[in-house]
């Protein structure tokens, strides 16, 4: 009887603890909210730089998460709002490398790709994948242009003669998240519309597991890159 | 079973090509890391080398200037000032005459004559590094600020805190060189009425200012990198970098002019 009670007693903690609002989050949202709240308590450093866009645009992200959260949470469709989100993030990083780069070529290509990306986007939601199918091929051009790009920038901070203290570059950090987070999603975007056609990632078990531990990395990096960064003057 | 075999190879396919993919990724950045590294350590070294040439060059300019103005000085001393006192001595010896006027101009070209030698006097000291050694800089500065006084046309007033040392002695000659530098300055262009030299020696350090109340001077050009402006102040400043003083300078229109020099006491080699 006694053994009953307290199986009973520990199941009912264990519903509660599932139950609790802490859990009921994935935990990537947590690593989301943390770069955002990273990017307020480092404002002083951030808000003479360009990274001072990074504020608005990590707000943006976990409102999204959490009402993308909301949405598969009533058995809604949330593709819309990710089809709409995404692109937003790919544009902001693309502005933020082709605000970097040094070189023309490079700068001239950023420039190009937020024109063409947009109305890329534009023309694929509308005539293409629609708007309430989640949109592969914005993420098929998207990760493998942010690819390019941090190779980019990779290649300018190769080419670099002077001296700089890599660890404190906060577009070092950037560009490694960056990198890391799009070149391990690129391999399932690939496939995406195969898994899709042929329901083999209906639940998309497969993409959260990538995606989700993706993000940890993305937002690691972009908190480091903050806390790195050293106080510097007005740029622009 | 067929198809759950095919997605399950599948499935496998996207994990292990996500994980090559990011550690492709991963040794990419991996090598940036340790590349710019490399890079960086080379920069700094190159920089090192620059920054010792550049300083071994000045200290050789400096040398070879020290040794010219030595040779002027013993000119003056040895030649200059010998024919001059040998002018003297003639004019001395001139046997006294009825003739007033030529007597006034006998009279007048001895006190011209020993101006002269007073003055190349003071010259030749000024000029000479082993005079300057043997003074010490303290003294040699007074000396300096005896001879502006002399002139009538500014005020010079030395104030000295703490407790006097010497340092070593090739420190003091290129303080010394930098305060003439200064002094010349403020001769040359400040207009000022009132010149202080002020040096306080604490445990850790020197600290040398001397500020006048003339007209002031922009030095705006000299944040120009490029600019030619103020080539005697980046001298100064590039001398007191070979001794591992700070040197600064503040100046505003019409509020004078104040140059600081600050030499640690730790490190006394150059």
């Amino acid at each position: 009887m006694e053994n009953f009670v307290l199986k009973h007693a520990k199941e009912q903690l264990l519903a509660i603890y599932h139950k609790s609002i802490v859990f009921q989050f994935p935990f990537h949202i947590y690593f989301e909210l943390a770069a955002f709240l990273t990017s307020v308590v480092f404002w002083y450093k951030i808000k003479n730089t360009r990274l001072r866009w990074f504020l608005p645009f990590l707000l943006l992200i976990v409102m999204v998460e959490l009402y993308g959260k909301y949405l598969r949470n009533e058995h809604k469709s949330n593709a819309w709002l990710y089809n709409m989100s995404v692109p937003i993030e790919y544009l902001f990083y693309a502005f933020i490398f082709q605000s970097y780069f040094k070189t023309k070529i490079f700068k001239l290509i950023g420039q190009w790709f937020l024109a063409a990306f947009s109305l890329f986007v534009l023309i694929n939601i509308f005539f293409v994948q629609g708007f309430w199918h989640f949109n592969t091929n914005i993420l098929k051009a998207g990760s493998f242009s942010m690819i390019l790009f941090s190779c980019f920038y990779f290649a300018e901070l190769l080419k670099q003669e002077s001296h700089i203290r890599l660890l404190k570059e906060p577009m070092f950090w950037i560009a490694s998240g960056v990198f890391l987070f799009n070149t391990g999603e690129f391999v399932y975007t690939l496939f995406s519309d195969y898994l899709i056609k042929n329901h083999l990632d209906k639940a998309r078990h497969i993409f959260s597991s990538i995606n989700n531990k993706l993000i940890w990395v993305l937002y690691t990096c972009f908190i480091i890159s903050f806390i790195c960064m050293e106080k510097r003057r007005p740029k622009i | 079973m067929h198809g759950e075999e095919a997605a399950e190879n599948l499935k496998q396919i996207i994990f292990g090509g996500t994980i090559a993919f990011l550690v492709l990724a991963g040794f990419i950045i991996f090598f940036s890391v340790m590349y710019l590294r490399r890079k960086n350590k080379h920069i700094l070294e190159k920089k090192e080398m620059q920054s010792q040439y550049e300083q071994t060059l000045l200290q050789t300019q400096l040398e070879i200037q020290e040794q010219t103005l030595k040779n002027i000085s013993q000119e003056i001393h040895d030649n200059i000032g010998q024919a001059l006192s040998l002018a003297k001595l003639n004019l001395n010896t001139i046997p006294a005459t009825n003739d007033e006027l030529l007597q006034e101009k006998i009279i007048n070209s001895k006190q011209l004559v020993s101006k002269a030698i007073v003055d190349l006097r003071d010259l030749s000291r000024s000029l000479d590094t082993d005079y300057v050694k043997e003074m010490g800089l303290l003294r040699a500065i007074e000396y300096e600020l005896e001879l502006i006084r002399k002139t009538g046309t500014i005020n010079t007033q030395l104030i000295a805190d703490g407790h006097i040392s010497r340092l070593d002695k090739q420190k003091e000659l290129i303080l010394f060189r930098i305060v003439q530098e200064t002094f010349n300055n403020i001769i040359k262009h400040s207009e000022a009425k009132n010149l202080v030299v002020n040096i306080t020696y604490s445990l850790t350090e020197m600290t040398l200012s001397i500020t006048d109340d003339g007209k002031g001077v922009d030095l705006s050009p000299l944040n120009e990198s490029n600019s030619g402006f103020g080539l005697g102040i980046r001298n100064m400043h590039n001398r007191a970098k070979l001794i591992g003083a700070d040197f600064s300078m503040n100046s505003s229109t019409d509020k004078g002019t104040s140059v600081k020099i600050v030499l640690p006491l730790q490190s006394q080699q150059i």
